[in-house]
């Protein structure tokens, strides 16, 4: 359930990823371009090594290390070439933003026009037919329709088009539906609590709404429309799209209900009033045509004939598969799960089949669909969520998640009542900041004026030694990243995302970066008491080196950037994020760029992974660097596997977000 | 490859993005290594020429 994307992009100019940032740096394009800037790392490096060559002289050993420097660069530009080709191979028709955006409208179509000429019984017609089919619906903003109309450049869309990319695009907006849900119910619920008024971002151009018609209850969508219906349209400039099979749909609908009425043309108030009022003297006759069932041709015995891909197919389309169909296509998920293959080595088709089967979950269609999914773990608590219609529905399955966190943490005997969590959990992370803070003024007044050299030398050095030691062995720190843990998972926090996903993103945060912060902190008490024995190898000797010159530079750096900067060499540097964003989140956003602006610098000077350096940081300081593109688009087993090739270590389970701690 | 949604392509790409960073790291952390005995290099040839002075001195 973890979501590691939510980690990233875990988009981050605040503690955590945002919603809809996570592509915004992950175009072909952009990779590519992040690409070659890594490169252009090892260019750069390699000049500096070649400088200092040249500055030596020949000799046999300049000659080595000039060559492998050689070697190095020559590497890391058929690795970029390389990975250039295969982007060309992937990319093949995929959809840049821009083409998704533009095919996305021309899959829909307008079906009603402006709201304003609209009347009423054309948009109960939409609504009707709209509430039979999965659909996304998008009402657009006044704006964006007369910027269209104006716009002598714009196309009206070839809606019968069936390229591939629009098909993709189509997809894609389809697979995005859930996560609609529950924006698009805020959005609706947000309009009504302001007495019907259309909201700023409603009228954004930017921002066309998009409504996901099925996912919003019944009963707030009619509300909705009603207000939109008798509220001055006139002044209420709004259009609905929607895809063209619902347009079609509706447009046959609206035929049979107008009985001929010409509703895109429009009419005007007059004319509005004279039809409710022939509505209403036709309430008969409505009732005659209103026997909306739609029915869909597809769900019939024909299911029993169908091939597997045919009935993805009808799935992907929105077609209601039958029992038939649903367990033809049941049998297939269950022998991929049979395989017991992790997700991520299905091939393309059983992935397929499963999106489609999921689809058909999602749908309604598959009563014992959540069972099988079950046995693979597939998202099963995002598709019991969105299972859950009503408010009070999510609310009781939401009191039911927190009510066993906190019976476990009395059971465990870290709480002795749930009135404690929220108000301890505030009082638990303002004393972690202050004794944090405490430690790093400690540090800052034994930075004060000293050299390395004598930060290094006995008196120095034994007074880091004990900041070290204390943060180390703080068992308060211990003890409070236990319970810090379990408040995690106890949170009253009203986002119901986190919720599900069982802990709070920001807080899991900062437990990671305690965590990872002992584990530096133990790092470097282990090279001093190995200095001590004399013990220390060359490597840890350039360690050290690093730390001293890097204090040198910054006589004030944090002792958490030197933390940082000691955990970049090693393992902990694959986890980054979790440090710097758990620093952000301890002592806010100023405090975490000054750091990482601070701790990049020094690992540049020194070139100490700059790669590293880069990527890790560029996020803490807001951007969406590469790691947030990495940590948001990949799973966990493949980040475990570059963790796994970087260091030949396994990765430890309390590193990752939402596992338990390691105290 | 054709077969593959944009979302499933992006993903590959990321996932190839990944193993390529993993790569470039390597490489960075070798190249640091290097850096290093370059400026070890440096440092010797101005200890050598220090105690060069001080020898004529």
């Amino acid at each position: 359930m973890t979501n590691p994307e939510d980690i990233a992009n875990i988009e981050d100019k605040e503690t955590k990823p945002e919603k809809g940032q996570e592509n915004k740096h992950g175009t072909p394009e952009e990779i590519v371009e992040q690409a070659e800037e890594l490169v252009s790392v090892v260019g750069e490096n390699g000049e500096a090594v070649n400088e200092n060559l040249k500055s030596v002289g020949q000799s046999s050993e300049s000659d080595k290390i000039g060559k492998e420097n050689q070697d190095l660069i020559q590497d890391a530009n058929k690795e970029l070439n390389d990975f250039k080709k295969d982007v060309v191979e992937i990319k093949g028709s995929i959809v840049s933003e821009k083409t998704f955006e533009k095919n996305k409208i021309n899959i829909e179509d307008t079906i009603i026009g402006d709201i304003k000429k609209v009347n009423k019984v054309a948009l109960e017609a939409f609504i009707e037919v709209a509430e039979k089919k999965d659909s996304v619906a998008v009402i657009m903003a006044r704006n964006e329709i007369k910027r269209r109309r104006e716009d002598s450049n714009f196309q009206e869309p070839d809606i019968n088009s069936e390229e591939m990319a629009g098909l993709d695009a189509w997809r894609e907006m389809q697979m995005r539906k859930r996560e609609d849900r529950m924006n698009s119910e805020e959005m609706v619920t947000d309009y009504l609590d302001k007495g019907g008024k259309i909201s700023d971002e409603l009228l954004d151009p930017e921002n066309a709404i998009y409504l996901n018609i099925e996912r919003i209850p019944k009963d707030v969508l009619q509300k909705f429309l009603t207000v939109l219906l008798e509220q001055k349209l006139g002044e209420t400039p709004v259009a609905v799209l929607v895809d063209d099979e619902i347009r079609d749909r509706s447009k046959t609908r609206i035929e049979e209900l107008q009985a001929g009425e010409d509703i895109v043309e429009g009419i005007s108030s007059s004319n509005e009033k004279k039809l409710e009022q022939k509505s209403g003297d036709n309430n008969e006759k409505q009732e005659d045509l209103i026997p909306v069932e739609i029915k869909d041709e597809t769900e019939t015995k024909e299911a029993e004939n169908l091939s597997v891909d045919e009935i993805i197919e009808k799935i992907n389309k929105g077609e209601k598969v039958n029992e038939k169909g649903e367990e033809k296509l049941r049998k297939e998920i269950e022998k991929v799960i049979l395989t017991n293959k992790p997700k991520e080595e299905w091939t393309d088709n059983e992935a397929k089949m499963m999106t489609a089967y999921i689809m058909g979950i999602d749908q309604g269609w598959f009563k014992e669909g959540e069972m099988v999914l079950m046995e693979i773990n597939f998202d099963l608590e995002n598709v019991k969520f969105n299972d859950l219609n009503t408010e009070d529905e999510k609310r009781d399955w939401i009191k039911k998640r927190k009510e066993d966190a906190v019976k476990e943490l009395i059971e465990r005997k870290v709480i002795e009542n749930s009135e404690e969590i929220d108000s301890d959990y505030e009082m638990l992370k303002t004393k972690l900041q202050e004794q944090i803070m405490e430690e790093h003024t400690a540090y800052e007044e034994l930075c004060n004026g000293q050299s390395a050299e004598d930060l290094f030398k006995e008196k120095g050095k034994a007074k880091m030694k004990d900041i070290i030691k204390h943060l180390k062995n703080s068992n308060q720190i211990k003890l409070d990243l236990e319970r810090l843990e379990y408040y995690n998972f106890a949170s009253d926090d009203s986002n119901i995302n986190d919720l599900i996903n069982g802990h709070h993103v920001e807080r899991d945060y900062v437990i990671r970066m305690l965590e990872q912060s002992m584990v530096a902190l133990d790092k470097m008490t282990d090279l001093f008491d190995k200095e001590e024995r004399g013990e220390l190898t060359e490597e840890e000797k350039g360690v050290l080196a690093r730390i001293a010159h890097a204090i040198k530079e910054n006589p004030k750096m944090s002792i958490l950037a030197i933390m940082t900067l000691l955990a970049g060499i090693g393992l902990v540097a694959v986890y980054g994020p979790g440090i710097y964003a758990g620093v952000m989140a301890l002592l806010g956003e100023h405090a975490t760029e000054e750091i990482a602006k601070k701790t990049i610098e020094q690992a540049v000077k020194q070139g100490v992974g700059k790669g590293l350096a880069l990527t890790g940081a560029s996020m803490a300081i807001g951007g969406a660097g590469l790691l947030a593109v990495l940590f948001t688009a990949l799973n966990e087993e493949q980040r475990d596997n570059c963790v796994k090739w970087l260091t030949n270590k396994p990765v430890p389970d309390w590193c990752r977000v939402g596992e338990k701690s390691s105290s | 490859m054709s077969q593959l949604t944009d979302r499933e392509k992006i993903e590959k790409l990321r996932a190839l993005y990944e193993v390529f960073h993993s790569k470039i790291l390597v490489i960075l952390k070798k190249q640091s290594k290097l850096l290093e005995s370059s400026i070890k290099l440096v440092d010797e040839k101005k200890l050598e020429e220090v105690r060069n002075k001080i020898k004529k001195s």
